[in-house]
């Protein structure tokens, strides 16, 4: 006898029906999978057999053949256990087929019949509640994550056997509930409050406008001046998650594997940290999976990258394209998949190979020919594509050991909360976020400086030997500035301050 | 042949140098002279020049080489200067001793005749060296003082720089040919001083790569070409301690500038000041009187500015040397936004100078 129910199988954060069939006919004892699986998928005859035996069901003693439909489309993952030993109780009429057919179904068997959690139920969640299925039952394990999607029916199950008494009708169960995911949403703990960080105004102040414009930032210091510590600190100043924001951000890392299934869902911006020694596959993603890389884990968050010119240069060049468009294409010789990728940069890196150049705390005894080389190792596109480049300096003694705590986090990001509110209104329907993805048309149209304001910028570049392409850099931290002020237009004071933050196109002159 | 030709000649044979030419022409008095007995008094010859150096020079001697060498010149675009050119300066010509016999050029040569001082110090010069440079050169040049230096990292290209900041003619001179422009990262800032009028010369053919015994052999020149040479930083063992010594040798002012009491770049000054070669300066004023000129008369007046009270505030804060943003930021009480902007527009009006965007201070000198 011949059954078939569905499931889903991915493609990149994308899901896809696949219709899981199994035959069973006359013949010698044999089990045999069609249909492009990987090879956990052809293990999972093994799993199958003894969850049904051990679930007390009869395993036909007869050829088997399981089908996954599209033939032509390569699945992946240990989805297929649970659909595949339905199909086969139900071909084997252990199983009422007609209840089974309005489900669908994933998981993973384990060898005495429980059903393991799997990864990208959430993209897959959402994939059938798109398909047009009304009913969805997935691992127990699973369901945190798989509770925020609405207007589909979802069942969690522990084992095979009672998944077999649901469908029966044996032992009837609700629905899971639906959550709203703004109810979970909170602030993520974060490593460092700007309370404690002593002294760094001005680091702190390019922290709280790049935040609040969602502009890249660069930290330049010695070592020791506290550039790791400030950056850490970022994430208690940032907007809190969106839902929509925080379900794309979910199904990216529920797709990776990186989700905390207690937790069902990203609950706070991202804070990826990646090694120096990482390669382009690990950041961009790859793999012959294609697997989401850093930069799309953090997606909607941070990607801090410490000591810049450590990272080998090709590695960082592949960063060009997702900081310019907010997604990156993986393309495998299977498969192709485009990953989001909007996030905001943060990087620090020393001054000079020996970390002191410019430095009061020590003189620094690099030469030029070093320092230049060092610095090549950043190419000239990728800087500029950083808004603003700060220099931090080692704290004085004398600052570290005042008593009075300096502002905390929570006040910046009020501020930081009320210019996100400004761009949000700003850009409505646009397509753009925040200030630092303006296009070129919008910079034209919201950064409209005050005469006076105009002319100002015009003598700081000629005086000052800011680079051209310097230009918008300081008119989008400029009109990020105005908003944090609560500012309509761009004035004088706002353009002033934003030319503080170019200082790699002047700094080094030998 | 005429008398150019003949040093484009000897200039190109390796071994004839200055003292063994003299020695010729103690002899024979007029290059002519000397050619019309090459061949005759080859014996004699050889004893002043060495056998090697004579084949060397024999085979050279040979109009269609000469004519070929100067057709090198020409076709790198490079113009020569020989000592019977009426434009080779008369402060190298009379220098008594290693007297190039060619001057390669581009750019300006009458710059040589003009007056001129020399800059130079320490290729790792500090920021506040650079800031003596620039406040320096800009009062030497308003005087009209020409900026002599060496196109190295450091104090000379500071001096370059400021000179064409300021407007003034500089000249560069290297160490190594004029195809090799040391170090090579210079070769934009080179051709900047060019553009500007200026003037880069070296005593080397244009393919010569430089070598450790090149730079401090240049220095007689930088030192030459100058009324006087300004020390503003230098290590014990710096090259500019080179141009000091022949700058003493061709009887020239030096003037040094005190550095930082506690930089290695005072060691240097403080040996020149204590074997007698020169004599610390505290203001550009100090080597004009030295020198005999009159501070510029109409110096650009400096604009009347409108400074409103936040950035009177920080130019308060800033009178007692250099702070940086963070402290400026605790003392002045303003906002970011106020403190970011008025910065900015001190820097502007040239009152305060910024390292990075994080170290300020005051900003003009006089």
């Amino acid at each position: 006898m011949l059954a078939k129910l569905y499931s889903f199988g991915l493609n990149g954060i994308d899901g896809f029906t696949v219709e899981v069939e199994a035959d069973i006919h006359r013949g010698m004892p044999a089990f045999e999978t069609v249909g492009l699986p990987d090879a956990a998928i052809k293990e999972s005859k093994e799993r199958v057999r003894s969850a049904i035996k051990n679930g007390r069901f009869q395993y036909p003693t007869t050829r088997i053949t399981v089908n996954l439909a599209p033939a032509d489309q390569k699945k992946v993952g240990s989805f297929y256990d649970l659909p595949i030993a339905l199909c086969i109780l139900a071909a084997s009429e252990q199983l009422d087929y007609e209840r089974v057919k309005e489900f669908c179904f994933l998981g993973e068997l384990a060898l005495d019949g429980r059903v393991r959690r799997v990864q990208g139920i959430l993209p897959i969640a959402i994939a059938a509640k798109e398909s047009g299925f009304r009913k969805l039952v997935i691992p127990e394990e699973n369901l945190a994550e798989a509770s925020f999607i609405d207007g589909i029916e979802i069942y969690g199950v522990g084992s095979l056997g009672e998944t077999v008494a649901f469908l029966n009708g044996e032992t009837p169960r609700a629905p899971l509930t639906h959550r709203e995911a703004c109810a979970v949403l909170k602030q993520g703990e974060t490593s460092g409050d700007f309370r404690y960080i002593k002294g760094q105004y001005f680091a702190k102040r390019a922290l709280e406008i790049a935040a609040a414009g969602g502009h890249n930032i660069l930290l330049i210091g010695p070592p020791g001046a506290g550039k790791t510590m400030l950056a850490k600190a970022l994430p208690g100043i940032l907007p809190d998650l969106t839902p929509a924001e925080a379900l794309e951000t979910t199904k990216i890392h529920s797709v990776a594997g990186k989700l905390d299934y207690s937790e069902g869902i990203v609950r706070s911006r991202p804070f990826r940290t990646p090694h120096h020694t990482t390669t382009a596959a690990a950041l961009t993603g790859g793999g012959s999976n294609a697997h989401p890389g850093e930069i799309s884990l953090a997606h909607n968050g941070v990607l801090y990258l410490d000591e810049l010119p450590e990272y080998d240069k090709h590695v960082l060049e592949t960063l060009r394209q997702p900081l310019e468009d907010g997604v990156i294409t993986v393309a495998r010789s299977m498969r192709s998949v485009t990953y989001p990728a909007n996030f905001m940069m943060v990087a620090s890196m020393n001054p000079c190979p020996c970390g002191y150049y410019g430095s009061k705390k020590r003189t620094c005894d690099c030469t030029p020919a070093e320092i230049k080389r060092y610095l090549g190792r950043i190419s000239g596109p990728l800087l500029d594509r950083i808004d603003l480049q700060v220099e931090v300096d080692c704290v004085e003694y004398s600052e570290l050991t005042e008593p009075a705590d300096a502002e905390d986090s929570a006040a910046v990001k009020t501020r930081v909360d009320a210019a996100r509110a400004r761009q949000t209104e700003r850009f409505a329907d646009s397509g753009v976020y925040g200030n630092a993805k303006m296009t070129s048309e919008q910079v034209r149209r919201f950064c409209a400086l005050t005469p006076e304001a105009k002319e100002l910028l015009q003598a700081a570049f000629e005086r000052l030997g800011l680079s051209a392409r310097a230009y918008t850099r300081v008119l989008k931290v400029a009109r990020t500035i105005a908003d944090l002020a609560g500012d309509e237009r761009v004035g004088a004071d706002a353009v002033m301050e934003a030319v503080r933050f170019r200082s790699l196109d002047k700094k080094y002159t030998f | 042949m005429t008398e150019r030709d003949f040093f484009l000649w000897i200039s190109g044979v390796p071994g004839w140098t200055w003292r063994r030419d003299e020695r010729l022409k103690e002899y024979y008095g007029d290059y002519r002279h000397l050619c019309e007995r090459w061949k005759t008094d080859r014996a004699l010859i050889e004893s002043a020049l060495t056998p090697e150096v004579y084949e060397a020079a024999d085979a050279a001697l040979d109009p269609k080489s000469i004519a070929k060498r100067a057709e090198a010149f020409a076709r790198a675009k490079i113009n020569v200067l020989t000592p019977a050119d009426e434009l080779y300066p008369d402060s190298i010509r009379n220098m008594g001793y290693d007297v190039p016999f060619i001057l390669t050029y581009v750019g300006n040569p009458e710059l040589m005749s003009c007056r001129n001082v020399a800059i130079v110090g320490s290729r790792r010069s500090s920021a506040y060296g650079a800031r003596m440079t620039e406040a320096f050169v800009k009062s030497l040049a308003g005087a009209g003082l020409g900026i002599v230096s060496g196109l190295a990292y450091g104090i000379d290209s500071h001096a370059h720089r400021a000179a064409l900041a300021a407007n003034a003619p500089t000249i560069a001179v290297l160490g190594s040919g004029l195809r090799h422009i040391t170090p090579p990262s210079h070769t934009e800032l080179a051709r900047e001083i060019v553009r500007a009028g200026g003037l880069v010369v070296s005593e080397f053919d244009p393919d010569f790569g430089g070598s450790p015994y090149s730079y401090p052999q240049r220095n007689r020149l930088i030192a030459a070409l100058s009324e006087g040479v300004l020390l503003v930083e230098a290590g014990s063992k710096s090259g500019a301690l080179y141009t000091v010594d022949h700058a003493v040798e061709q009887g020239k002012d030096v003037f040094l500038i005190p550095a930082e009491l506690d930089s290695e770049n005072f060691a240097g000054l403080k040996s020149a000041y204590e074997s007698g070669k020169g004599n610390f300066v505290y203001a550009p004023d100090d080597v004009l009187n030295a020198l005999g000129i009159e501070p510029a008369q109409n110096r650009p007046e400096k604009p009347v500015l409108q400074l409103d009270m936040n950035c009177q505030k920080i130019l308060d804060s800033l009178s007692a040397g250099e702070l940086n943003y963070d402290s400026l930021f605790e003392s002045a009480g303003l906002t970011h936004s106020e403190l970011g902007a008025c910065l900015t527009k001190l820097e502007l009006f040239g009152l305060i100078g910024a390292r990075g965007n994080y170290y300020y201070r005051i900003g003009e000198l006089d």
